[in-house]
């Protein structure tokens, strides 16, 4: 058993280092924000890709085909159920572990099938994007300056990412991506409200 | 070849074996219209199998040509050991899913559907647990196991699970702690209380400790076998389709989108009104379902599965000379053949045929 030979160029170095600040943050906000249910799973489940993407650059542990795999769940899952949470904090969806499941179960799968094994990425990268879109408009109506900014910053890495734009040379498209969610995610999260502890939703019939 | 095609004769002959030691010891543990139905539920869902079967194998090698991670050297036992043992535990998952969710259990619950407990239950499968079974081996595909391990072990399990579904054999010692055996999986088909969302592991049943969902087979309540919403009928197409029929009425009449989630994705016992709760089952006053059929019939029902048998062996040994045109058609009308005979049989009783029995009150 062998795991799969990796290069690790010099210039990797920068994502290593923006990869493992988007996982301590999204980890952070997973097992500390006061969000809802549904924001801490979707946290979570960006700190997964996060993760694997610091083993990969890092060239600690390369698994870059779980760090593809895990980044195109993180897209297609975990960001629409970022935008539900913040949105609609009250649903099901963003309380009660049972519809997050739910929630990430299918959205998940249809992320494997229609990018991982369809290799159509334009599904996870617009659905990431518009999820973002979404929580921004949200947040313009609803949120407070910081909140705002917040998702200006996540949505403004996204497309540098997605037109692979890297300026200034020393850093890699993916640092605005990981740079971009950290630092909006930490942004939106401690305005965010608490998940509702009397579990009330456990009987909503 | 379907390597299934070997292991049926050695399935028949057992069964064949477990009658006769069952009547040596003056114990009745067949029903000859209940365990009918099981072999052309088995029948049934080798037909489906071959219509999209191949499902979870096409599946299963994409994610592992995309995303499988490591290599595994296949003259290593340790490679086929881990395998079996990680497989074990994704079937876990996979059995206790499809007791829980009820969209799964839908699928599930024709395994659950005999009232009796033989070495032929266990050939009672699912036609649709195909669609969605791969669903769980993905674990084993990141890790890049190979298709051809994925397949072998998957067929050790099955293999494995075909000895547990016996009465005549008692508690085995320590053995209990660590596979799965009689004893706990006759607790598995209970509908007892205590039997209840218990015992789900295939081979070995540490998971269950692990997890919380083991049960020892009490001695002084035996497990009474079946479903709590009984399935009533010896049509193997109905066995396989009544409960996802029931979840669609379900849907359709629920109010609100979360009902309707909940009616798919909740567990089994889920309702508005009663949330998870499940009722507490009367030993004393269950009744086995039965039909008075005439002997006719009976020969007929006989015949029948002996003839789908037969047909299901020639499919095995001709299927790869066939075109797919040809082999859709040639499982196509013998499910439809099978469901016809499940359906004549399950129709006498509506019509007051002219056999004995009735409901038998379980002792």
């Amino acid at each position: 058993m062998a795991v799969q030979a990796a290069q690790v160029p010099k210039r990797m170095l920068s994502l290593a280092l923006t990869d493992g600040l988007l996982c301590l943050s999204a980890a952070w906000l997973a097992w500390k924000s006061a969000g809802t249910l549904g924001f801490r799973f979707a946290c979570g489940l960006v700190a997964i890709p996060a993760l694997l993407g610091f083993l990969r650059f890092s060239g600690l542990y390369p698994l870059e085909a779980w760090h593809q795999l895990f980044t195109i769940m993180s897209a297609s899952a975990a960001l629409p159920l970022l935008a539900i949470s913040i949105q609609w904090p009250d649903s099901a969806v963003a309380q009660k572990r049972q519809f997050i499941l739910i929630f990430l179960g299918s959205t998940m799968l249809l992320g494997l099938l229609i990018s991982g094994l369809g290799k159509l990425r334009m599904y996870d990268q617009a659905l990431g994007l518009l999820s973002m879109l979404a929580m921004l408009l949200f947040l313009i109506r609803h949120g407070e300056k910081i909140q705002i900014a917040g998702a200006v910053v996540m949505l403004f890495g996204s497309v540098l990412f997605v037109v692979k734009v890297s300026v200034p040379p020393w850093l890699a498209p993916g640092d605005w991506l990981h740079m971009g969610m950290a630092l909006g995610l930490i942004l939106i999260a401690p305005k965010l409200r608490a998940t509702e502890e009397s579990g009330a939703l456990d009987n909503f019939a | 070849m379907n390597p299934i095609a070997f292991a049926i004769p050695v399935f028949l002959v057992l069964i064949g074996l477990e009658f006769w030691v069952a009547h040596s010891r003056g114990v009745t543990v067949y029903r000859l219209k209940d365990s009918l139905t099981s072999i052309n539920v088995g029948i049934m869902s080798e037909f489906a199998k071959a219509m999209g079967g191949l499902i979870s194998i096409v599946m299963y090698s994409l994610i592992t040509d995309r995303f499988g991670s490591y290599v595994w050297d296949l003259s290593n036992p340790m490679t086929w050991v881990s395998a079996l043992i990680l497989y074990d535990f994704c079937y876990y998952w996979v059995h206790r899913t499809g007791h829980e969710i009820n969209i799964l259990w839908a699928s599930h619950v024709v395994h659950h559907s005999s009232e009796e407990f033989n070495l032929s239950t266990a050939l009672r499968q699912s036609s649709t647990g195909f669609l969605f079974r791969w669903i769980f081996y993905i674990p084993l595909a990141l890790l890049g196991y190979p298709v051809k391990v994925f397949v072998i072990v998957g067929l050790i399990d099955f293999v494995y699970q075909y000895w547990v579904h016996t009465q005549l054999i008692g508690k085995l010692g320590w053995l209990e702690y660590v596979m799965v055996t009689p004893s706990n999986h006759r607790v598995h088909h209970g509908q007892n209380d205590y039997c209840i969302d218990k015992n789900y592991g295939g081979i070995f049943s540490f998971w269950d400790r692990m997890f919380g969902t083991y049960a020892a087979e009490r001695d002084e309540e035996s497990p009474v076998y079946g479903i709590r919403k009984p399935l009533e009928s010896w049509n193997p197409l109905w066995a396989n389709f009544h409960h996802f029929l029931l979840i669609w009425d379900q849907v359709k009449s629920a109010q609100r989108w979360q009902h309707k989630l909940m009616y798919l994705f909740g567990k089994p016992s889920w309702s508005p009104e009663q949330n998870d709760t499940v009722g507490v089952f009367q030993t004393a006053t269950f009744s086995r379902f039965d039909t008075p059929v005439s002997g006719v019939l009976r020969k007929i029902f006989f015949i029948g599965t002996v003839s789908g048998v037969a047909l299901l062996m020639v499919f095995f040994f001709v299927q790869s000379g066939l075109s797919t045109n040809a082999r859709m058609a040639y499982c196509t009308v013998m499910i439809l053949a099978l469901g016809a005979i499940g359906w004549i049989m399950t129709r006498a009783r509506d019509h007051g045929g002219t056999g004995s029995a009735g409901a038998q009150t379980h002792a």
